[in-house]
């Protein structure tokens, strides 16, 4: 069942949009910058590994919504280590939980999630450094030969190596520095863990007397994924998968009950939740593939299967990931979910949702 | 001598590491500070992962005098990866 957006998820966007729009704007957005990693990197490393720097997002579906802030750092070996964390909270108090399960995370719930990545690859630089010396200076003296002028002899020694290279015989060319790198996989391996705080508001189904309760969801994932190496005119494409092992707490279906009449006065009804929180666990396994730069618009697709082997429920999510320039800004996208029914009655059936978000980057450093 | 190299980025840019002889430079904060020899080559080398568009730009400054080392872009035929290199030496040395 699609629903429309309520009035105060819409203006929490738009208010949120006009917000970051003001905040400064040096390196990349959360769930937007996806998009841009799209074919790159995983989608789950731009935002939660620490890749995509710091930023604001606030996202949107059917029935939930959320906003969180994301910060994070890298550490440039040999390849890439980084960390992030995320803080996340329902905009609205009290919405039930959606229970995507291809969201690799609690939903609904306040949270903080520690996410851990490591990128590596093949090293595009593999040759000695005193053989790309003696290489480099090769081409140089080959390059100021074949120059007529004094400016372009001198222009020489500014060259790179992807420049140089033509000057070198051509079984010397790939020692130089690795041509291969756009066409090399690079490797994604992420772990995260998320802990939550929900308070759960119920009533008991006997006195209908209203409760509280306070509950821990957490979630702990692994995966990872390849983006896969293009030679030209190939189209960026990424794929993966991972696994996802989570406690939550659903908020269940609100329902009426009435108490019965009194000898006199009115009869009390009470509308929400009957019956104390049940904890749902779930082991999900996912699939990811995504294009980028599809046809040449600047736009990417992913495609994102899932299973929940403990509940027996399917799901398919495909998100489409709207780009604007190179000069940062924000981002935003379209997610459609599909998944089957599960045969918990305390979680909605919604089996068809539509979803927006939006997110801006932001920076804690003096960058 | 004391040289001090300041990381420009801009864009879409998740990952510029920048390495001399092999060795990674260690930015913190963009800005990094190595020791080097002024009568030598170096080989200077950098790998970015990004989105076309984004740049990079480091700065290396040695007794006040200012040198680019190197100013990258990625390009759409990049793929949103670059990897390149350069023989290098401090200015005023080979002068």
């Amino acid at each position: 069942m699609t629903r429309s957006l309520s009035f105060p998820v819409l203006a929490s966007l738009i208010m949120a949009a006009a917000a970051t729009a003001a905040i400064g704007q040096e390196r990349v957005s959360a769930d937007a910058a996806q998009s841009r990693l799209a074919g790159q990197l995983p989608a789950d490393v731009a935002w939660t590994s620490g890749l995509a720097g710091e930023a604001i997002q606030f996202r949107a579906e059917s029935d939930s919504s959320e906003a969180a802030i994301f910060i994070g750092d890298t550490r440039e070996g040999g390849w890439v280590n980084a960390w992030s964390l995320r803080f996340a909270t329902p905009i609205q108090k009290g919405e039930s939980s959606t229970n995507f399960i291809t969201e690799s995370g609690l939903s609904g719930s306040s949270s903080v999630r520690m996410t851990l990545s490591h990128v590596s690859g093949s090293p595009p630089f593999a040759t000695p450094v005193a053989e790309q010396l003696t290489l480099g200076r090769q081409a140089i003296d080959a390059c100021v030969g074949k120059s007529v002028t004094a400016a372009a002899r001198e222009a020489c020694s500014n060259l790179t190596f992807s420049d140089l290279r033509e000057y070198l015989p051509e079984h010397l060319r790939s020692r130089l520095a690795d041509p291969n790198f756009e066409s090399a996989n690079i490797w994604v391996w992420t772990a995260a863990l998320e802990v939550g705080h929900q308070e759960i508001d119920w009533r008991d189904p006997l006195s209908l007397a209203e409760q509280e309760t306070q509950r821990t969801p957490y979630a702990l994932s692994l995966s990872g994924g390849v983006s896969l190496g293009r030679g030209h005119g190939e189209q960026p494409f990424y794929v993966g998968g991972g696994v996802e092992l989570a406690r939550e707490y659903p908020a269940g279906d609100s329902r009426t009950l009435c108490a019965p009449p009194p000898a006199v006065g009115p009869q009390e009804c009470f509308t929400g939740r009957f019956g104390a929180p049940e904890a749902r666990d779930s082991q999900v396994i996912h699939l990811v593939g995504r294009f980028q730069e599809v046809a040449g618009a600047p736009f990417a697709v992913e495609l994102r299967p899932a299973y929940d082997l403990r509940n027996d429920v399917a799901e398919l999510a495909a998100t489409l990931y709207l780009v604007s320039g190179s000069d940062g800004g924000l981002r935003g996208g379209l997610r459609a979910r599909w998944r089957t029914e599960d045969d918990d009655p305390l979680t909605g059936d919604e089996r068809f949702t539509f979803g927006v978000f939006v997110g801006a980057p932001f920076s804690l450093g003096s960058q | 001598m004391n040289v001090q190299f300041r990381r420009q980025r801009t864009g879409e840019l998740q990952m510029a590491a920048v390495y001399i002889d092999q060795r990674l430079v260690p930015f913190r904060n963009e800005v990094a500070q190595q020791d080097l020899e002024p009568d030598r080559d170096y080989i200077l080398s950098w790998r970015l992962i990004g989105d076309t568009g984004s740049s990079v730009k480091v700065v290396m400054t040695a007794e006040d005098v200012a040198q680019t080392l190197f100013e990258a872009t990625l390009k759409h035929a990049d793929g949103g990866r670059q990897a390149n290199g350069k023989i290098f030496r401090l200015k005023g040395a080979v002068q």
